[in-house]
């Protein structure tokens, strides 16, 4: 019986076993040696290091610095400032893909294997700090500088804990920005279908919808694929609702997701859909792809961040227009803005030249690179002095928001796995697969078991 | 057997069977084994491994997305009778070479020979608003039905399927072509000439003396749907919208490499191994004794 019953299964199992399991799970054999590899930033700093050559990687918006754009004109600029610099030195960029599952997932890879560069350019906040245990502790080389820490303005998400404490608090990356978002039109064509002036409510924002349609055109461009623009229509939303400290508390927990003040602007947004006000792709379209409806003029607005202004003058030249976005509600801090600053300069403990690397990221975040940074790409910068000097009125409006910030946007502190399970349940409740309410429960459950 | 062997033939055979032994060991064993184990584990891939028993399969056990994941990979393998059949019966109207199977014959393998990832990005292309398939249903005054297809698991995992059987049909019909020819004419002859028509002759002649075949084609058709949809999946819908279309495989990835919880990924692993060969256990038993 044994016999037969072994033939029967043996040949099948073989098959099965080894097909599934090689197919399956070979990605998954690893080694648990690799230790967390922080660094305290003991140790003395050599404010003057040999010339050599340094790897950088770019993430966040500058993933998209291919030959050309102005993420890139930027970033060879300051290659070409470093490298005159240190004679002799040279710098390698590479691109982190753009999309932020794949960022994570390189970046994870990473650190494992420590195959890192010596600098990263990363998102802030919560996608900087889930890295710490694996980056550079920067407090001796700010302090080894002195006043580069008072020219640099949005330090608290490049710190641990989110706070800076005046530069006290243990710094792990330098921020070159401030990121926010604007709404964007075409001049002309909100003229051309009667709308008189952008909206500043809700309620206009749907009334000027509704005109649009009537003329033909697409009111607003939506790229909602990775529930990007669903997060950062709702990240500003939450201005006009939460109070001051509120997303602290939603980071800690003591206010949840399903709290009335992160569902009502969420169940707002998804009216756009219900009334045909955005691109009838918007869920299944790439973020950055959908600016392509408002460039080509078949949408009349978009909710954009201000690194994406250079190539919207290029497109619209003067038909170009900025304003607030509208607000949402009536809560404490709904004139305020929201934002934060949008990248900062890490390097990997086991980067294999951190002198060299900081001395990189001085060059690249001074006024120089802050100033850089507002005519080529239009985003302010952190750097103060270079903040005093815009002149462009569409990077003036951005920075303006910047003085007037009342809350940091919500998936710039939580952490990043579970912003990126947020942005799925903010994609899914603005496609109309999943109420916003289940949406928000789902992030609270999943926040329970983010580390199982 | 092994007590008629006499010690020079028990060594000889030790020694040429070592080279397999050694590989798989290293290729498949120990790869499994380490998931096994770490699966077992809390371990974020970086810092020590700490021992957590059966905690990640307790956790598994209350996991809605993990659980939408795999509901979708069983949709997914809706597509294998398909994948079996299709086929079968192509590779069959090209062995009995009917009218036009040179054409057949020289344009099936196409799909097969084209990156899963390309084949992802034409078929974002084809279904999304401004795509093909909107366009032809324009075209032909069809508009009413013109429709965002992958912004709905409704429609988007149908249509993912039969991208897959599409996919897959070139290389299936190729397996079973070897397979045909292998047959000895003889038989298909007898039957002809007892009367039997060309659909007796598949049907109780060429179909069950492919019974090795066919299970080959299942084994790796039911594989597909649990173990290889990562690239169709993440190129068409990205798991979207939420989570509706995500598979399991998308679910360990997204585990591992986003979250970080190698260990938590490395149960999940474990598990889908384990579904996988329960299913193709069970279906290759049952295919067996159907066609004796």
């Amino acid at each position: 019986m044994r016999s037969s019953l072994f033939t029967g299964w043996r040949r099948p199992l073989a098959l099965v076993a080894a097909t599934v399991a090689v197919a399956a799970l070979a990605g998954c054999g690893g080694s648990s040696s690799s230790s967390g590899d922080s660094s305290s930033g003991g140790g003395s700093v050599n404010t003057k290091p040999a010339s050599g050559t340094i790897d950088v990687w770019l993430a966040g918006l500058f993933a998209t610095a291919t030959p050309g754009t102005a993420y890139r004109d930027w970033i060879d600029a300051q290659d070409k400032r470093f490298e005159e610099a240190y004679p002799g030195s040279k710098v390698n960029i590479t691109l982190l893909p753009a999309n932020n599952d794949q960022f994570s997932a390189k970046l994870q890879a990473a650190f494992t294997s420590g195959q890192v560069p010596d600098v990263m350019l990363i998102y802030s906040g919560g996608y900087t700090t889930p890295y710490i245990p694996s980056l550079l502790e920067l407090n001796k080389y700010v302090d080894a500088n002195s006043g580069m820490y008072d020219s640099i303005s949005n330090w608290d998400l490049s710190c641990a804990d989110l706070d800076c404490q005046d530069g006290n608090g243990k710094i792990y990356g330098v921020p070159i920005d401030f990121g926010s978002y604007g709404l964007f039109y075409n001049k002309s064509m909100l003229s051309h279908a009667g709308v008189s002036a952008p909206p500043t409510t809700f309620d206009e924002l749907l009334a000027a919808c509704d005109k649009l349609k009537a003329d033909g055109v697409i009111p607003i461009a939506y790229g909602d694929r990775d529930g990007y623009s669903t997060d950062n229509w709702v990240t500003w939303a939450y201005a006009s609702y939460f109070d001051t400290g509120d997303v602290a508390k939603v980071n800690d927990g003591s206010l949840k997701y399903t709290d009335p003040k992160l569902v009502q602007p969420l169940e707002q947004l998804t009216e756009l859909k219900k009334h045909d006000c955005v691109n009838s792709d918007a869920s299944t379209r790439e973020n950055a792809s959908a600016n392509s409806y408002f460039t080509s003029k078949k949408a009349a607005m978009v909710q954009m961040y201000p690194f994406i202004i250079a190539d919207f003058e290029k497109a619209l030249g003067k038909d170009l227009g900025v304003t607030r976005l509208p607000t949402f509600s009536d809560g404490p801090l709904a004139d305020k803005a929201a934002g934060n600053s949008f990248h900062n300069w890490v390097i990997p403990a086991k980067a294999k030249n951190p002198d060299l690397a900081f001395a990189y990221v001085k060059i690249a975040s001074d006024e120089q690179a802050g100033a850089d940074l507002a005519s080529m790409v239009g985003s302010p910068p952190a750097n103060k002095q270079a903040l005093d000097g815009i002149s462009d009125p569409n990077v003036k409006f951005f920075a303006g928001l910047g003085s007037d910030a009342g809350i940091p946007l919500l998936d710039s502190v939580i952490p990043v796995n579970l912003a990126l399970y947020y942005y799925k349940q903010l994609q899914a409740a603005f496609a109309g697969t999943t109420s916003p309410q289940d949406a928000m429960q789902n992030v609270d459950d999943e926040r329970q078991q983010l580390n199982p | 057997m092994l007590h008629r062997l006499g010690r020079t033939e028990w060594l000889w055979g030790l020694i040429f069977a070592l080279p397999a032994v050694v590989l798989i060991a290293l290729f498949v064993a120990y790869p499994v084994g380490t998931v096994v184990y770490y699966g077992f584990t809390r371990w974020n891939g970086l810092s020590p491994a700490e021992w957590v028993g059966i905690h990640n399969y307790r956790v598994l056990l209350d996991d809605k997305v993990f659980r939408q994941a795999l509901k979708n990979n069983f949709l997914f393998a809706l597509s294998v009778p398909i994948q079996m059949t299709l086929p079968l019966l192509l590779a069959y109207l090209i062995h009995v070479r009917i009218t036009g199977w040179s054409f057949f014959r020289a344009t099936f393998f196409i799909p097969a020979t084209i990156a899963t990832v390309v084949v992802g990005i034409v078929a974002y292309s084809t279904f999304q608003v401004s795509g093909a398939l909107n366009s032809l249903l324009g075209a032909v005054g069809l508009d009413s039905l013109q429709h965002d297809w992958l912004s709905s698991s409704h429609t988007s995992i149908p249509l993912i399927l039969f991208v897959v059987v599409w996919a897959n049909f070139g290389y299936n019909v190729l397996i079973y072509l070897a397979g045909m020819s292998a047959l000895d004419p003889a038989l298909e002859e007898a039957a002809r000439m007892d009367g039997a028509n060309p659909w007796r002759i598949l049907i109780s002649v060429v179909a069950p003396n492919l019974r090795r075949v066919m299970e080959l084609v299942l084994v790796t058709s039911t594989v597909t749907a649990f173990a290889y949809m990562f690239t169709y999946i993440y190129v068409i819908t990205n798991g979207g919208p939420g989570f509706d279309t995500n598979v399991a495989e998308f679910q360990i990835y997204y585990q591992w490499f986003t979250n970080g919880n190698a260990g938590y990924a490395c149960a999940m692993a474990t598990l889908l191994l384990a579904i996988t060969t329960l299913l193709g256990l069970v279906q290759i038993r049952v295919l067996t004794r159907r066609m004796g």
